[in-house]
């Protein structure tokens, strides 16, 4: 059996013409933005707290372990030498390794949460590799963890994304994990005492005739019937999978694609869960990969009975790939502001609310890095007001990008009061020997294989060619 | 795949050729006086490259050469194929390679849950070729993707089957793969009766919706290749609903090993090129009925068998499970219940 590398001087190619285009079109329109408008987001240049190789964070998790204030991250990530980090948050941006444990498989994704009752928030983490399992570093009293994982359970192929909520209202937390090349979400439910079972199964894209490859989930009570819904992105499908909760089950997926911008169908490779527009609900915004012109968000909005048919598209980074999406009220005025990451180069774009249904002036652009595959918006120095922390994987490093927006009673480096734990936001390959760069092997090539190829990515782009975490095989 | 067959051709010409040895007691990747080792492809390959190993001991050099060459084949190894375990491959050779070869996780990752129920419904069935009725063709080479659904423009990317029509053809794999789309919108719920018979394991499923959503895949069903034709009773509600029909199981979808036997003339195979490879012929045929929406047991009558049929699911449907078009569905109207109205449903249809 052999596996046809990836071709990715399609890539190359896709990634300077865009970079070119989009960054002449940009340039001189953001200056006219920027200056046309009050009170535009402020944002320092990120600082960036690196590792050392091979270490590749993938995403960050924030929580407060060592109860001292401060915002702390757990940072899941690919590590050939077997490794998870924990960060001490220094109050002022900063962030300083506490931790090393041990992982037996790359972690993409992880969440912190009490799973044995004991009021110390554990870390849940998944590792991928040949064995896939689903595991929890148990919280010491003294603000570390156990260095070695317990193993709960195991988990369908190539776990990605998780999440961590009470989906059977029984008092505890339940977990959902998500399988990017089983595409399918495995739902356990917790018995008090931190020992899992698992509940149901439920499948996505099966219908397609490329490889869905979910890769995000995020919990949230998306019906308003009181529990805890999921919502996937399935990169491969270009499609959002909505599984409502039934008495802790759930039995199956509805699923929406991604709008039609311009001449193509957006890559989209992450999500999050927000009220976009202020009717109190949770819509589900993503980034929206194109091969042309600027990148944008998706919102997929919610008619307030968990149907996400309604499609509205946002700006997003007029330069690179967009691949991570945020949304956060960063200026206290009471609506919804969105931060976008994107890839080849790796930046972030703030933009601030308009009034109109999902549109954003972009006040700010934050070059750096190669690949943003993770946001959040967190309190990090303190001032109230929501800073942007995130991971660039290739690069190796936590960064973060502190709020100077003035806006009342916060930032502009007044000292407010310090949020004890941090806000939430309000926010395989492919089939056999497919076409070169047809990485869900649905017959084109087009921005959801390039979101795919950007989800594997495991080293820095500039290294040559790209690898995929040990998935290895086809799916 | 085609460098597996490649492989596998080439190590069985080898073992025949030159290694009686091949297959052979112990380990191919640890040391044993005797020579020759359990997998028939490594050991092939491995004294192919150092004869001494498969002439007079299985030795270090050996055990380096399989570690070198013999990446990814793990058949036959330890632990039952129809129970998951730690590790990829499992003790039945010929089944351990048939299911790696449709699905190469299992050897060359992990031989999981998934597995073990792929080689608890499929090791065993041999690959037959089905008697196929006269009836209309579907009018897509396997190398095309005519009525795939959403692969196409729903539009006219689905077979529209009139009630008692028939159709046949064939389906493959690939990027994209070939799925059979058929129309089934209605404007009322319907019940439907729906025969598949096909040479490789069927994944049938029932989608609602157009391709831009709201798609919900109501049921799927894995169904075992040949053996007898497959029915399905199910309703379909009252809306853009789509039976799909495509190669896979209950776990997951066949991408690897249904390879087209048709030429396509844009893209010809190279003199080098293997022959196409299929596990399962590509063959199936579908018919389509339409029963009255109350004759809940499919028997062309609506009578007493259907109403206790209403009495006995009487009540809420459990939201939690999935639907199953094997078991008979009373809920007529997809109210999420079965009661009066689906009771009246029975009477008025009597």
């Amino acid at each position: 059996m052999t596996r046809r590398a990836p071709n990715t001087s399609f890539l190359a190619g896709l990634c300077l013409a865009s970079f070119l285009a989009s960054f002449l079109a940009w340039s001189g329109a953001f200056a006219a933005r920027a200056s046309a408008q009050e009170q535009p987001l402020v944002f320092a240049q990120p600082v960036f707290d690196a590792f050392e190789a091979p270490y590749f964070p993938a995403a960050i998790v924030p929580c407060d372990f060592d109860l001292d204030g401060n915002v702390d991250l757990v940072v899941p990530g690919r590590d050939p030498d077997g490794r998870l980090f924990t960060m001490r948050g220094l109050g002022d941006g900063r962030f300083a390794i506490a931790q090393t444990l041990v992982a037996e498989g790359f972690i993409d994704f992880a969440c912190v949460a009490d799973m044995n009752g004991d009021s110390r928030e554990d870390i849940v983490a998944m590792w991928r590799g040949d064995l896939p399992r689903l595991v929890v570093y148990k919280a010491l009293a003294s603000g570390a963890f156990e260095p070695v994982a317990e193993v709960l359970s195991p988990l369908a192929r190539d776990p990605q994304g998780l999440a961590v909520a009470d989906f059977d209202g029984d008092g505890d937390v339940d977990i959902a994990a998500l399988a990017y090349v089983g595409a399918e979400a495995e739902i356990f439910a917790n018995d008090g005492k931190g020992a899992v079972s698992r509940v149901s199964r439920v499948q996505m894209g099966r219908f397609l005739g490329g490889l869905a490859y979910p890769r995000v989930v995020q919990a949230g009570d998306i019906d308003g019937d009181g529990d805890a819904d999921l919502v996937a992105v399935e990169v491969g499908g270009s499609r959002i999978a909505v599984m409502r909760n039934e008495g802790g089950r759930f039995a199956r997926a509805v699923e929406y694609r991604g709008p039609q911008i311009g001449n193509e169908r957006p890559g989209m490779s992450s999500l999050v869960l927000a009220d976009i527009d202020g009717d109190r609900d949770l819509d589900a915004v993503t980034p929206a990969l194109l091969l042309e012109g600027a990148q944008k968000i998706v919102a997929f909005v919610n008619d307030g009975s968990g149907g996400f048919a309604s499609r509205l598209v946002g700006e997003g980074p007029p330069l690179g790939y967009a691949f991570s999406v945020l949304i956060a009220d960063f200026d206290g005025d009471g609506d919804a502001d969105s931060a976008a990451g994107a890839a080849l180069p790796g930046l972030v774009t703030v933009g601030r609310r308009t009034g109109a249904a999902f549109s954003f002036t972009l006040d700010g652009l934050l070059p750096f890095g190669q690949l943003i595959r993770d946001m959040r918006a967190i309190d990090v120095d303190g001032d109230c007001d929501l800073d942007i922390v995130g991971v660039d994987g290739p690069a190796r490093a936590v960064f973060t990008c502190i709020n100077n927006t003035p806006q009342a009673g916060c930032g502009g480096g007044v000292a407010a009061k310090r949020a004890a734990t941090p806000q939430r936001e309000v926010a395989a390959p492919p089939a056999r020997e497919p076409a070169p760069g047809d990485f869900n092997a649905d017959g084109v090539r087009d921005a959801s294989d390039v979101a795919v190829w950007l989800s594997g990515l495991s080293r820095s782009a500039a290294e040559g060619e790209p690898v995929r975490a040990k998935e290895g095989r086809q799916p | 795949m085609s460098a597996r067959i490649a492989t596998l051709v080439a190590a069985a010409a080898l073992a025949v050729r030159a290694f009686a040895q091949c297959p052979a007691e112990g380990d191919c990747r640890e040391v044993h006086e005797t020579p020759g080792c359990i997998m028939p492809e490594c050991c092939a390959l491995v004294c192919e490259a150092n004869p001494l190993c498969c002439e007079v001991t299985w030795d270090l050099a050996c055990v380096k050469a399989a570690e070198e060459l013999c990446g990814g084949i793990n058949c036959p190894a330890a632990g039952s194929c129809t129970v998951p375990h730690d590790g990829p491959g499992c003790e039945d050779y010929e089944c351990c390679d048939f299911i790696s070869s449709l699905d190469p996780w299992c050897e060359g990752v992990q031989w999981d849950a998934t597995c073990a129920r792929e080689a608890a419904a499929w090791c065993g069935i041999p690959k037959c070729e089905l008697s196929l009725p006269a009836v209309a063709d579907e009018n897509e080479p396997c190398y095309e993707r005519f009525n795939d659904g959403c692969a196409t423009p729903l539009s006219i990317g689905r077979i529209s089957l009139a009630c008692g029509g028939a159709v046949r053809g064939k389906i493959s794999d690939g990027g994209p793969r070939d799925t059979e789309w058929f129309a089934l919108d209605g404007v009322t719920p319907r019940r439907f009766r729906m025969t598949v018979h096909a040479e490789f394991p069927a994944e049938l499923s029932l989608v609602t919706g157009g391709c831009e959503g709201p798609n919900e895949t109501r049921w799927l069903v894995g169904e075992t290749p040949c053996g007898a034709p497959k029915s399905l009773v199910f309703i379909a509600p009252a809306s853009e609903v789509s039976f799909v029909l495509g190669a896979g199981g209950d776990d997951r979808t066949i991408r690897n090993s249904l390879d087209c036997d048709e030429i396509d003339p844009e893209f010809p195979p190279g003199p080098k090129d293997p022959p196409p490879f299929q596990a399962y012929g590509l063959r199936w045929t579908a018919t389509l009925e339409c029963l009255a929406l109350a004759d809940i047991n499919a028997d062309g009558l609506v009578n007493a068998a259907d109403l206790a049929l209403v009495l006995g699911a009487w009540g809420p449907r459990d939201a939690g499970l999935p639907f199953d078009p094997r078991v008979p569905d009373s809920d007529l109207n997809d109210d999420g219940q079965v009661n009066a109205a689906d009771l009246s449903l029975v009477l008025g249809g009597w």
